[in-house]
């Protein structure tokens, strides 16, 4: 993490609150690390300004006036594929944050702990996501059920995995993060580098949105059923 | 009708025919002979006035009136036999009879029962020794004694070797005219014994009674044909005779009825009086009076079979039903054979031939079986349909209780809703609301003090979020509820320098975490981790939860190295008193231990099961 940039990143900022847009951009503005892209207060405004050029990181509010957050995630996940996209929520509550991560978010900035240092959230972003937190952990545990005849002993070397289901290294990671460990704490517990369990966190968040493409007319089928 | 009587008759001719079968070469059947009205007790010599006669003769016809004794004579021509011979007369029709050969009495006088009381008229046979017979012309004497009431007479007469006529001739016949009518009487009073059985155990179908009492009828009157009792007062004899012929008629009359759903109360009742009424008038009518009775009820038992015949026909058009038909068939049965033994007994057919009305009774067997087998049929559909409906009954009633049941949810989830709502607006009235106030107070009174605002926002802010997380799916694991707080604790903790120890070891699944219980686990624990990194000035702060199984608890303490306090004496006595009150509020054990210069231990236990869940494991073996 110490490891230093070297050119500044640009940063998108979708947000509709001005005061909150303000304080992102006066944060990005402050650190010389990151530039400011640019920043829209609607999403179709937005969804035209990203056509034409794409940002390294890209924070976006959810809850727009005109058109949902989670379309611009998609946009932007399905044109620019190495954009890393946070989400800004003020509760980071699974019902936002996991169809967030499905579209193709990679984490999540909490309104109001906004960071003295937004540097240290968009640098674990482009590290592997930001921290996930235990509930989301343990909700995509819950969603990328691992197959049942998961091989235990090709789970340290990553076997074989299918493209949404979870391998069994992955799911050891997860249940230590959804216990509240720090994935510092996760990789000394597991005897893995903090850099291995980020590649894997990275792994986790494409099979979530994999999965949400493939599960995405199944779950409208459960839950009318439900 | 037409098409069933020529074939019957026709059967009826065939067997007439088979019983009077062309004579082989060493049987020789006598029809034609002599007759003399004589009262000796011998034949009478050859001068007495004989005339010609041909047998079968039946006196009503060829002596109306007479009463008395006849004496008959038949030469015939046989060669010398070797063996004894038999003589064979099919329908034994004399009062008394009294055979002579070659004028030696043969026999003594015989009547096989009392011939007046029966028509049945069994065959009779005699032993003819072989020394009584020469070759060339016998000569045969029967005296035959009758009365011009009854209807007396002389079959044929049939001499031949025992060996033919015997089984060819009499077994045959005997059979025929005893054996079979004994066998119906016995089948028709076990199917009546069986009908009355069945109709005890289910009284609703008074169709098997009148079942019943008509095949006992039936039964009753071939017994009486078949084994008549001997009894000399003519009365009692009247009676019974009486009854033989008519005892079947009224409960075949009702049983037709009933067959066809009707009930007339007052035709049942006069034909019932009109039984009585005969049967009383047969017991107490002369010798010569009898006849007439007998001849009106047999018109009447006539004209009521055909009567309720022609009833069943029209029902049976309206109504397809197979005891219809088989008791139509069955009545027309009936009619067809006691019209052939009137007929015979006028002179219409062979005298020889048999009496045909017992063998209506196998049709009466037939009707009862059919009737048995439509209520079967009509039982089995009407179970089917009820288990039909029952079916469709118990269908409904699952749905009904599977409705009630979404319904009970509903109700259920709405109340939860309901209750989490009421939470939630008293969590926000008592504690962000009147947070806010405080604050835009302060605000308002210039006493602005913006770091402690600040502070105050942000612990608002942190309160705020323990409640919508309080409302996360966490499933029971209360492992999530811990590392949740320290996500959401993880920049204070970062920012006050302390070294934070995490030791949560995985923890079973709680069945009663619901969301109030989470928030106060959220509460406590905040307020004693936020406790630790103001107050404490300490250097390391540890949370550490794991599951006791001896106890079946989860122990969550939260430590630190910090400067301690009393107890007893806490300044900071507010925030204890809230964790205590919040524990005690969702039955969670709560220890404080702290001493000056020591630290502080926070602990909570919480059962780890629900009581319920707690008994089922620990049961006794």
């Amino acid at each position: 993490m110490e490891k230093s940039l070297t050119a500044p990143l640009s940063v998108a900022i979708v947000e509709d609150e001005d005061g909150t847009r303000a304080w992102l951009a006066a944060s990005v503005v402050a650190h010389p690390e990151l530039r400011l892209a640019g920043e829209y207060a609607a999403g179709r405004e937005a969804l035209a300004g990203l056509a034409q050029h794409a940002p390294d990181v890209l924070l976006v509010d959810l809850g727009l006036q005109d058109i949902s957050g989670l379309e611009i995630i998609a946009f932007v996940a399905a044109r620019y594929p190495d954009c890393n996209i946070l989400v800004v929520s003020i509760f980071g509550d699974e019902e936002h944050v996991l169809p967030a991560l499905e579209a193709g978010a990679r984490g999540f900035l909490l309104k109001g702990t906004l960071t003295r240092d937004i540097t240290l959230d968009i640098r674990e972003l482009s590290n592997g996501g930001s921290p996930l937190s235990p509930i989301i952990a343990r909700q995509v545990l819950k969603r990328l059920r691992p197959a049942a005849d998961v091989d235990v002993a090709g789970a340290a070397g990553g076997s074989a995995d299918a493209a949404d289901t979870l391998t069994s290294r992955e799911v050891e990671i997860l249940r230590m993060i959804a216990r509240g460990f720090s994935y510092a704490e996760t990789a000394e517990l597991l005897k893995i580098s903090v850099q291995t369990v980020h590649t894997h966190l990275k792994r986790i968040y494409r099979k979530l949105a994999v999965h949400s493409k493939t599960e995405a007319v199944f779950e409208a089928d459960q839950r009318k059923l439900l | 009708m037409r098409r069933w009587i020529v074939p019957l008759f026709a059967l009826i001719a065939t067997l007439g025919a088979a019983c009077a079968a062309a004579a082989p070469p060493s049987v020789t059947t006598i029809e034609r002979g002599e007759w003399v009205a004589s009262d000796s007790s011998v034949p009478p010599p050859d001068s007495a006035p004989w005339r010609p006669v041909e047998l079968p003769d039946d006196w009503s016809n060829s002596h109306p009136g007479f009463s008395g004794q006849l004496w008959y004579r038949f030469a015939f021509h046989t060669a010398a036999p070797k063996t004894t011979q038999v003589l064979y007369v099919p329908r034994n029709s004399a009062a008394e009879i009294e055979i002579f050969v070659n004028r030696e009495l043969l026999s003594i006088s015989k009547a096989y029962g009392d011939a007046r009381i029966t028509e049945l008229q069994r065959p009779l046979i005699d032993t003819v020794p072989a020394i009584m017979l020469h070759g060339g012309n016998n000569v045969i004497h029967v005296r035959v004694t009758g009365s011009a009431d009854y209807r007396h007479g002389l079959s044929r007469l049939t001499i031949g070797s025992g060996l033919i006529v015997g089984p060819q001739y009499y077994e045959r016949r005997f059979d025929l005219q005893v054996g079979t009518i004994a066998m119906f009487g016995a089948a028709l009073l076990v199917a009546g014994l069986l009908a009355f059985s069945v109709w005890g155990v289910e009284r609703s179908d008074p169709v098997l009674l009148w079942f019943g009492l008509t095949a006992l009828a039936w039964a009753a009157s071939a017994y009486l044909l078949v084994w008549p009792p001997h009894t000399g007062d003519v009365h009692v004899r009247q009676l019974l005779l009486f009854a033989m012929q008519h005892l079947y008629v009224v409960p075949l009359i009702v049983l037709c009825l009933r067959v066809g759903g009707a009930r007339y109360r007052r035709v049942e009742a006069v034909l019932w009086c009109a039984f009585a009424a005969a049967c009383g008038a047969a017991a107490v009518l002369s010798y010569t009076q009898y006849p007439i009775l007998a001849a009106a009820t047999s018109v009447a038992r006539l004209g009521l079979t055909i009567a309720a015949l022609v009833w069943l026909v029209r029902v049976g058009i309206r109504e397809h039903r197979w005891p219809l038909y088989s008791l139509g068939l069955a009545l027309a049965t009936v009619i067809v054979f006691s019209g052939y033994d009137w007929a015979r007994w006028m002179g219409y057919a062979d005298f020889d031939n048999l009496l045909l009305a017992p063998f209506a009774m196998p049709f009466l067997i037939l009707a009862l079986g059919a009737t048995g087998v439509e209520r079967h049929l009509s039982m089995t559909r009407a179970i089917d349909q009820s288990k039909r409906e029952l079916e469709q009954r118990v269908a409904e009633k699952v749905r009904e209780v599977e409705q009630t049941y979404r319904k009970m949810q509903e109700v259920l989830h709405e109340q939860t809703v309901l209750r989490e709502r009421q939470r939630i607006m008293a969590d926000m009235h008592d504690g962000l609301g009147s947070a806010l106030i405080g604050l835009l107070s302060q605000v308002h009174g210039q006493s602005a003090d913006l770091p402690q605002i600040e502070q105050r926002l942000s612990e608002m802010l942190t309160d705020l979020r323990a409640i919508v997380d309080s409302l996360q799916p966490v499933e029971g694991d209360l492992g999530v509820v811990l590392g949740n707080i320290r996500y959401r604790m993880s920049r204070a903790i970062e920012a006050s320098g302390v070294k934070f120890v995490w030791r949560v070891e995985v923890l079973p699944p709680l069945e009663d975490l619901a969301p109030d219980k989470v928030l106060s686990v959220q509460r406590i624990v905040l307020e004693a981790l936020t406790n630790a990194l103001r107050h404490a000035a300490a250097s390391s702060v540890t949370i550490s939860a794991k599951y006791i199984a001896e106890r079946d608890v989860i122990v969550i303490a939260i430590a630190d190295d910090g400067v301690g306090f009393k107890p007893a004496t806490a300044e900071r006595g507010n925030g204890l008193r809230n964790m205590r009150s919040r524990a005690q509020r969702i039955g969670v054990r709560l220890d404080i231990d702290s001493s000056p210069g020591r630290g502080t231990r926070v602990t909570m236990e919480l059962p780890a099961v629900p009581l319920g869940a707690a008994y089922q494991r620990h049961r006794p073996e």
